[in-house]
């Protein structure tokens, strides 16, 4: 087995539309900061610092900030040259590759103490300027010059998720009622009315009929059904397990790490009849009857999902995901990818993700949740932060912020960092935080336990 | 006070100023040029590989968008298929009333993938545009729009230098 990885400490910016008043570099300072001074560390800030030895800096694209080699201002700018370090970029999922690398890094002994450094500043160009960058992140040949764009690409999807399964737009408009209610919650949340760089029209909390006659982006993606565009920054502080329990009382063990890709364009995507099986991507708690005449990955499924969760349950020992994790993080880029993504992770079966999220109570008449941060299927809790939809979606820094997220969760220290309790999933012991890239082309899984 | 609300930034003057960038590409089609000079010649072409046994499925493989190489038998893939008139439906579709930069003005425009009938679909679900009012074709609405569907090729007229993939797009080739 070798040495385990913990994750130990963590800090993150407030996340907004625009954070103008500090650069990219000030924006990482302020994260990291958090993670040495506000995590209960052991011996003195400083002196943790002194002993990493290793960096990740995490970000998505050069085109945002028309600077190249940014990771090498952030290092600099934290004051950690000249220990080794690499830049991790891999789309929407940069922030859960950075962590997968700087788990590398440990588990190869190559280091004992990393900082792992996510940020994204996408404020500077326009919004449409900005969605033509990360459509840049699609194929420029043949898929970015017909007019495509992300919501574009999953709005396809989600229309054919749809058809296949019969999934309905108020199923997905509920995850959009979810997590971003969840967000008025979570004071770094882009979306929280209270979070000082909030633009008023564009947070507070909402109501499904809010989000059914929000603005069409892409049919049947509407403007609330979509994630939010974010200035900010996330840190993750990990540690080689003997290190991080001189280090902290409550290390948060990093018990499976899984990653997964897909084709670059969805139209590669096979639609291999009873694919899932033919590439052995069961889950053990599922059976071949249920998925043998399914098409699969076709363009209703995230088969790079999947297959990144299959890797991370069997090295963490799960068998059944939905009886074994009580909170999970995920990729929430639209409200359909979300109940994709359920399915994907073995808490619904295909086709049931919509089920999944009709399991937990709803006012129907108020369109909103009984309670904040409902239990999925009686037993789960997904995107309590708020995701991307509710909380941020600043690319690099993303993965990161929702597996800091669950580490709080685990340690019972969301109160503490989000100014309020509401979101604490009591007695939370394992936690999964999923991030993802593309149209699915890259995907990570990383399941957490409580190592006290 | 939560640790966030002690992190706040003080800062509320931030100087802004204005950075132009822009770039011209020289860009190469490589081995799939000939799909390219396909479309300034109103024809849709795909690659396709014979190799069946050696793929996944069993199957031939259509590749549209166009491959040189096959990414499951690694051989080099020299046939063209002319598909300009073959029959082809909407394996799914979006209308989007929102767009990057360049296609904002063009909004609202329906994408589709494409299921060419006849081959198997795995890599051939080319990601194009539906015009719905194209002048002397059928005309349809766009809430008629279905999975299906039966579509068929049209091209833009423009000089081989500037060819994209937009000239091509497609239109209904039956009514709803
Ligand atoms: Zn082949």
């Amino acid at each position: 087995m070798g040495n385990r990885v913990a994750m130990i400490a963590g800090g993150m910016t407030q996340f907004a539309k625009s954070r103008r008043d500090s650069t990219q570099e000030e924006l990482v300072m302020e994260a990291a900061r958090m993670a040495l001074f506000e995590n209960d560390l052991k011996i003195d800030p400083l002196d943790v610092k002194k002993m990493i030895d290793g960096t990740i800096v995490s970000y998505f694209s050069d085109h945002f900030e028309r600077q190249l080699l940014f990771g090498a201002i952030i290092r600099d700018y934290l004051g950690l040259n000249p220990i080794q370090s690499a830049r991790i970029e891999g789309g929407g999922a940069t922030g859960g590759l950075g962590l997968k690398a700087g788990y590398e890094m440990i588990k190869s002994g190559d280091a004992s103490l990393v900082l792992v450094m996510g940020f994204e500043k996408m404020s500077e160009v326009s919004t449409a300027k900005g969605n033509e960058f990360i459509a840049m992140a699609s194929d420029t040949d043949f898929d970015f010059p017909v007019g495509g764009y992300y919501t574009a690409y999953y709005a396809a999807m989600a229309t054919r998720y749809m058809y296949e399964f019969g999934i309905t737009e108020r199923q997905m408009a509920k995850v959009a009622v979810k997590n971003r209610n969840n967000a008025q919650y979570n004071f770094f949340a882009q979306t929280n009315a209270k979070n000082p760089y909030a633009t008023k029209s564009t947070s507070g909390f909402i109501t499904i009929y809010d989000v059914l006659k929000s603005e069409k982006i892409a049919t049947p993606l509407k403007r609330l059904d979509c994630c939010l565009m974010s200035d900010g920054a996330a840190v993750a502080l990990l540690a080689d397990e003997s290190i991080a329990r001189e280090l902290t009382d409550k290390p948060v063990i990093i018990e499976g790490v899984g990653n997964g890709t897909d084709t670059m364009r969805p139209s590669d995507r096979p639609t291999t009849v009873g694919g899932l099986i033919k590439e052995d991507l069961l889950l053990p708690h599922e059976k071949a009857e249920w998925y043998e005449d399914m098409v699969y990955p076709g363009l209703h499924s995230f088969r790079a999902g999947r297959k990144a969760a299959k890797m991370a349950y069997k090295m963490a020992g799960i068998t059944n995901p939905l009886e074994q994790i009580d909170v999970v993080e995920l990729h929430d880029a639209y409200t359909s990818s979300e109940l994709q993504t359920y399915e994907d992770l073995g808490l619904a079966r295909y086709g049931e993700g919509g089920k999944l999220i009709d399991s937990a109570p709803f006012d129907d008449e108020k369109g909103i949740f009984k309670e904040i941060n409902p239990k999925l299927a009686n037993r789960i809790h997904v995107n309590p932060s708020g995701g991307l939809i509710g909380c941020m979606h600043a690319v690099g820094a993303t993965g990161i912020m929702q597996a800091v997220s669950i580490m709080w969760q685990l340690q019972g220290k969301i109160e503490k960092f989000y100014g309020s309790d509401k979101l604490q999933v009591k007695d939370a012991r394992r936690g999964l935080a999923h991030s993802h890239a593309g149209t699915g082309s890259d995907v990570t899984v990383f399941v957490m336990g409580r190592g006290w | 006070m939560s640790v966030g609300e002690k992190y706040v930034s003080k800062n509320k003057q931030p100087l802004v100023v204005e950075h132009p960038y822009s770039i011209l590409y020289k860009h190469s089609f490589g081995e799939v040029s000939p799909f390219f000079v396909g479309l300034t010649k109103k024809r849709l072409l795909g690659t396709v590989c014979r190799n069946r046994e050696k793929h996944r499925n069993g199957k031939d493989l259509l590749f549209l968008p166009p491959r040189a190489d096959c990414p499951e038998c690694m051989a080099e893939v020299n046939e063209w298929v002319d598909l300009t008139d073959a029959d082809i439906r909407i394996y799914t579709f979006t209308t989007a009333y929102f767009a990057g930069e360049t296609f904002l003005s063009k909004v609202p425009f329906t994408l589709i993938n494409i299921d060419v009938q006849g081959f198997d679909n795995s890599y051939s679900k080319l990601t194009s545009t539906l015009v719905i009012d194209e002048p002397g074709e059928i005309n349809i609405k766009r809430e008629d729009i279905r999975i299906g569907m039966r579509i068929k090729p049209k091209f833009r007229d423009v000089p081989q230098d500037k060819v994209d993939a937009s000239v091509l797009y497609f239109v209904p080739a039956e009514k709803p």
